[in-house]
């Protein structure tokens, strides 16, 4: 199948399997892309992107499902003014997630901080309060959730939490909210 | 390694007859949802296989939401974290958060109610779940008439959701039928407790998942609805074993507690011979410390 899509703010178009996970095609389209199958797929973690903002694990994206979606790896990313606030708070905490892991768990970040700017906007779940509290995407249970789908353990979770606070601290500052 | 694999070709019905038509004329053709189960097997993309697809998101009917004071009824292709947006104001709050707990919102965002259910060979918590609370699933089973067997009908049928698997949890409609729906019953004065223990993606051999529902009455309990999962190993949910629970009076002593479980241990190796060893004691473990925890009054 032809795909066309955006990868790294960058028209692309391809041919290929519609059954090929995304993971596999930003490999070949990019040296700086994590190449880990030795989970194989959706162990790991560490194959994070945005799509159309919102963080998904690439290998579990098919071709056929991506054509026409804004891709961004962490090579992206980097360039974008909304990872320059979480490396600002991981300079400032002097946490920093190790090697391996730190492109997949910015992304990560990157998409919390996404939804705490939806949710912001909008009440995300309306509804019975007591489901609405277990829902908070502000309580820790939450983020333990939400990051563990990264299995590395080289991040404490009260420590990435002390990150996603000070970075969307400076995502509102920012834009003078 | 790119030699052996084959391109399979995509089908994108936009209406439940056209699924129909296609999925009854060719049984092999494998239905995507969501895709976060077929994707996560291990070489699906390398082993060559190469199936042809049949992506069933764009389907209307099966996108839908609606609800009632009585129930929620979510078309099969609505994925988990739309189940939670819209049936917060009717699910009970236990309900609710297990099935947030499934996975995180990145999974449960692409994981389908459907897809979750009728995985071949594994059973997920949100099946344990539903069956516990008593949900209904709407299933289409596909034939063929005709002299050549080219004219493809289906009929519709209403199904509680245990009746999907046998007691090895396998999926009993593979390639039979479609479903297409799933009522789940408003929130009421019964009491849910639901537990998971282990790992369900790296430790199946050692996962219980655990659904307990219960109607309180005035020492006892009544409508008690006990579903234990075993991810690769089995599904169970006995009416006997029910009917004993129903008859306990509370709050039990604990010689009646050890008799109940020894029940649970018996029956559970009589329907569910493929669970493991440690998968049966940590059932039986979890059922004595929910019973504990209903007597003193915790749950």
């Amino acid at each position: 199948m032809k795909l066309n899509c955006t990868i790294d703010g960058t028209q692309q178009s391809m041919v290929v399997n519609a059954n090929k996970p995304l993971n596999r095609i930003l490999e070949e389209l990019s040296d700086s892309f994590v190449r880990n199958h030795g989970c194989l797929d959706a162990g790991c973690g560490n194959c994070i992107v945005l799509i159309n903002g919102a963080a998904r694990l690439s290998c579990l994206i098919p071709a056929f499902r991506a054509n026409g979606a804004a891709i961004l790896t962490y090579a992206g990313f980097r360039k974008t003014r909304f990872c320059h606030d979480i490396e600002r708070a991981y300079a400032e905490t002097g946490i920093k997630p190790c090697s391996q892991c730190y492109a997949s768990k910015t992304i990560l970040i990157g998409g919390l901080l996404n939804r705490y700017d939806q949710t912001r906007a909008s009440s995300m779940i309306k509804g019975d309060a007591e489901n609405k509290a277990n829902y908070s995407i502000y309580s820790r249970d939450y983020l333990e959730r939400e990051m563990g789908i990264n299995i590395c353990k080289c991040t404490d979770i009260d420590d990435i939490a002390k990150v996603v606070e000070l970075a969307y601290t400076y995502r509102r500052q920012r834009s003078g909210r | 390694m790119a030699d052996n694999i084959k391109a399979p070709s995509i089908h994108i019905p936009k209406s439940l007859a056209d699924l129909l038509t296609e999925k009854g004329k060719d049984p092999s053709l494998r239905i995507f949802a969501g895709g976060s189960y077929i994707m996560a097997r291990p070489f699906f993309y390398t082993d060559g296989s190469g199936d042809d697809i049949i992506s069933i998101t764009q389907i209307p009917e099966l996108t839908k939401v609606s609800q009632t004071d009585r129930y929620l009824e979510a078309g099969a292709c609505v994925t988990i974290e739309q189940l939670l947006n819209s049936g917060s104001y009717l699910m009970g709050k236990e309900t609710f958060r297990a099935i947030t707990s499934i996975a995180s919102s990145m999974v449960r965002s692409q994981a389908t109610i459907g897809g979750a259910l009728c995985t071949p060979d594994t059973r997920f918590f949100l099946s344990c779940v539903l069956s516990t609370i008593g949900a209904q699933v709407e299933i289409r089973l596909l034939s063929k008439r005709g002299l050549k067997g080219h004219k493809i009908t289906s009929s519709q049928m209403w199904l509680p959701v245990n009746k999907l698997y046998n007691s090895e949890g396998v999926f009993l409609y593979e390639n039979k039928a479609i479903l297409t729906k799933v009522r789940i019953p408003a929130k009421t004065n019964n009491i849910q407790v639901f537990r998971t223990l282990g790992n369900p993606m790296r430790e199946m051999d050692s996962t219980v998942f655990f659904g307990f529902e219960y109607t309180p009455v005035p020492n006892g309990i009544s409508h008690p609805n006990l579903c234990l999962a075993f991810p690769k190993n089995g599904f169970f949910q006995n009416l006997d074993f029910s009917n004993q629970l129903s008859s306990l009076s509370f709050p039990p002593d604990s010689q009646q507690i050890e008799d109940m479980a020894k029940l649970l241990e018996k029956k559970l190796e009589e329907s569910c011979p493929s669970a493991t060893p440690i998968q049966r004691e940590r059932s039986r473990r979890l059922f004595v410390s929910i019973l504990y925890q209903i007597s003193q009054g915790i749950v």
